[in-house]
């Protein structure tokens, strides 16, 4: 017989005692599991929702121009410097060394142009990246295929009268109106939308771009570096966070952290004080049984081992019960919220947990150890 | 005979709040190899306390204890629990035995504590089972067996590592007659094997059983 097999008996011995433990270890560790691995999924499907709401990098061209307007309304400026970028920047872009951060780069030509109902104003897109930056565009007819077909914001329709399948003369070409954008509430509504490269050849900008809207991943944040390494590779360009909104991210998704670390803390330090006043309180019934081994030879370090392996016993059984139960209420969890994103169970949050439960237990059994240790075998028999 | 217990002027003294009580008032006793001697007394006595002393359980205030020629209370904490081990077989009152162990594994004990194989441990447990009567019954739990069983348990606990010294405090205190006859058969048989034994009772017959009776009154050696 081994210390181990005498530890194990008392165990069995005492099932209901071991079992309350257990169980409220593994309560404590299923809840820190599930909050934790629920809260991260949430912050990374959280942070993943917000990327698809617009940029948060501008890149414009360096220009010395005093920018007078206020409110929308633009009085005029005076500009000194260079006013577009080269197209060859958008490949220097997908260069830099947080390239993977970034999930959108949309190019723009903007400029004036005269049509049948007056000058309008262009704005040449990349179509495709155009939408996946504006998630929140919604249109009648369908998105522009060809060089020549256009998407109207909506005042920019109702003002020339113009619906899907209408055509009409954009300086001297003529365009076929793929779709008219529902209202935006911003410029937006209007422009009028076509194909970069058609657009620079109409405003004789080829190779040109006015600017490029940019949607960095804020879970890879800050945008700030992002920013900084776009500026080393595009000298010519100003490139500007828009600070407002990737703090505004940061700071959701960091105060949902928050709440879930802190209901776990609450939650492990309940369980813990459970496990203590449990452990405890069965070191101290075995007082008498404590005294027998230390009279009949028993070293203090012998009865020590013999109470912590009881104690690592009832962590481990805790932790692993705790984290299978924190997995499935994870699995659950995840399926009712219906986060986008991946799961975020780890193995390193499956570890921890484990271990961490298994030095409360063995923390817990600590006094009980102590005072078993240092009675004198007669006062802890209370017989002879 | 050569003195196997030699103490010399032993005081136990407790302390209660602001009430010191003094359990033992200078004793002085010696205990030959062999010997098979009774400690009486009434309640209160000391009695208890000096088989305390003497198996290293109980430190006395004042006075010295010599055990095969060494002072036991000289002894660091752990070396104090190696000599309870290998010098000390204690019978206990009412048994003490370890609930949740079979018989076997209760005999076991002190060979588990002396580090044992295990092959090692079940052959001598059987053995002293076997020698007591109970080599049938050695997977059987404190709580399946009798009174008397469980002191035979009791007693093959104390004599599985051959300690030179048996401490038994009231062996029969719990049993009826027939059973205390059995145990008296017991410890007569032990000490008729060379065996050095220290018991108290309360009984008059049971320490007649014994070469020799020391009666304590006060916490003195009154005879």
């Amino acid at each position: 017989m081994r210390l181990a097999q005498i530890s194990l008996n008392n165990l069995r011995r005492r099932k209901a005692k071991a079992l309350f433990s257990i169980t409220s270890l593994a309560l404590g560790v299923a809840i820190f599991v599930t909050l934790q691995s629920v809260g991260n999924t949430l912050q990374s499907d959280l942070a993943h929702r917000l990327d698809q709401y617009g940029a948060n990098i501008i890149v414009l061209p360096k220009s010395d121009s005093l920018n007078l307007s206020y409110g929308g309304l633009n009085v005029g400026g005076v500009t000194y410097g260079q006013q577009y970028i080269g197209t060859d920047a958008l490949s220097l872009i997908t260069k830099i060394d947080d390239a993977e951060s970034i999930s959108t780069v949309s190019p723009k030509v903007i400029g004036a142009l005269p049509t049948e109902h007056g000058e309008s104003l262009i704005v040449g897109v990349d179509f495709q990246q155009e939408f996946t930056l504006k998630k929140w565009w919604s249109l009648t007819g369908q998105q522009p295929q060809g060089p020549w077909e256009v998407l109207l914001g909506a005042e920019a329709a109702d003002k020339m009268n113009m619906q899907p399948g209408d055509t009409f003369r954009l300086s001297d070409t003529n365009v076929l109106v793929a779709g008219v954008l529902e209202e935006t509430g911003s410029q937006d509504d209007y422009a009028i939308f076509l194909q970069l490269s058609s657009a620079q050849k109409l405003l004789d900008m080829q190779g040109k771009i006015s600017l490029i809207e940019i949607s960095a991943l804020c879970t890879t944040c800050p945008i700030k570096e992002i920013s900084d390494q776009i500026g080393q590779a595009i000298p010519t360009a100003k490139v500007t966070p828009l600070k407002e909104a990737v703090v505004g991210r940061m700071a959701t998704t960091t105060r949902l952290a928050t709440f879930a670390t802190a209901i776990s803390v609450l939650v492990i330090i309940i369980s813990s004080l459970v496990v203590l006043a449990t452990i405890m309180g069965s070191v101290n019934d075995r007082t008498r049984e404590i005294g027998i081994l230390r009279a009949i030879g028993f070293r203090q370090s012998q009865v020590a081992i013999i109470i912590l392996i009881e104690a690592i016993l009832i962590g481990l059984l805790g932790g692993i019960t705790g984290m299978s139960l924190g997995y499935l209420g994870y699995t659950l969890g995840a399926r009712v919220l219906t986060v986008q994103g991946g799961a975020t169970f780890s193995v390193a949050l499956a570890f921890w947990p484990i271990m961490v439960a298994t030095l409360l237990a063995i923390l817990a059994s600590l006094p009980g150890v102590w005072k078993a240790t240092r009675l004198e075998p007669v006062e802890a028999i209370r017989v002879l | 005979m050569s003195s196997l217990v030699q103490a010399q002027q032993i005081t136990k003294e407790y302390q209660t709040g602001p009430v010191k009580a003094l359990a033992l008032q200078g004793v002085n006793l010696t205990v030959s190899k062999g010997e098979f001697l009774s400690i009486i007394g009434p309640s209160g006595s000391g009695k208890s306390t000096l088989l305390s002393v003497i198996g290293g359980l109980c430190t006395p205030t004042r006075g010295s204890l010599k055990v095969d020629g060494f002072n036991v209370y000289d002894l660091p904490q752990e070396k104090l629990a190696d000599y309870r081990r290998e010098y000390i077989g204690f019978v206990f009152q009412q048994f003490q035995l370890i609930p949740y162990l079979t018989a076997l594994e209760n005999v076991m004990l002190p060979l588990v504590a002396a580090g044992l194989k295990n092959n090692q441990q079940v052959a001598a447990a059987k053995e002293v089972l076997e020698k007591v009567g109970l080599g049938q019954k050695t997977q059987r739990l404190p709580s399946q067996l009798s009174g008397g069983e469980q002191e035979r348990v009791a007693i093959s606990r104390a004599i599985v590592n051959k300690p030179p010294l048996i401490l038994a405090d009231e062996p029969t205190g719990a049993l009826d007659s027939r059973t205390t006859e059995e145990i008296l058969e017991l410890l007569a048989q032990l000490h008729s094997e060379g065996q050095t034994i220290i018991m108290i009772t309360h009984n008059p017959k049971v320490a007649a059983r014994a070469q020799r009776i020391v009666e304590i009154v006060d916490g003195k050696i009154a005879s």
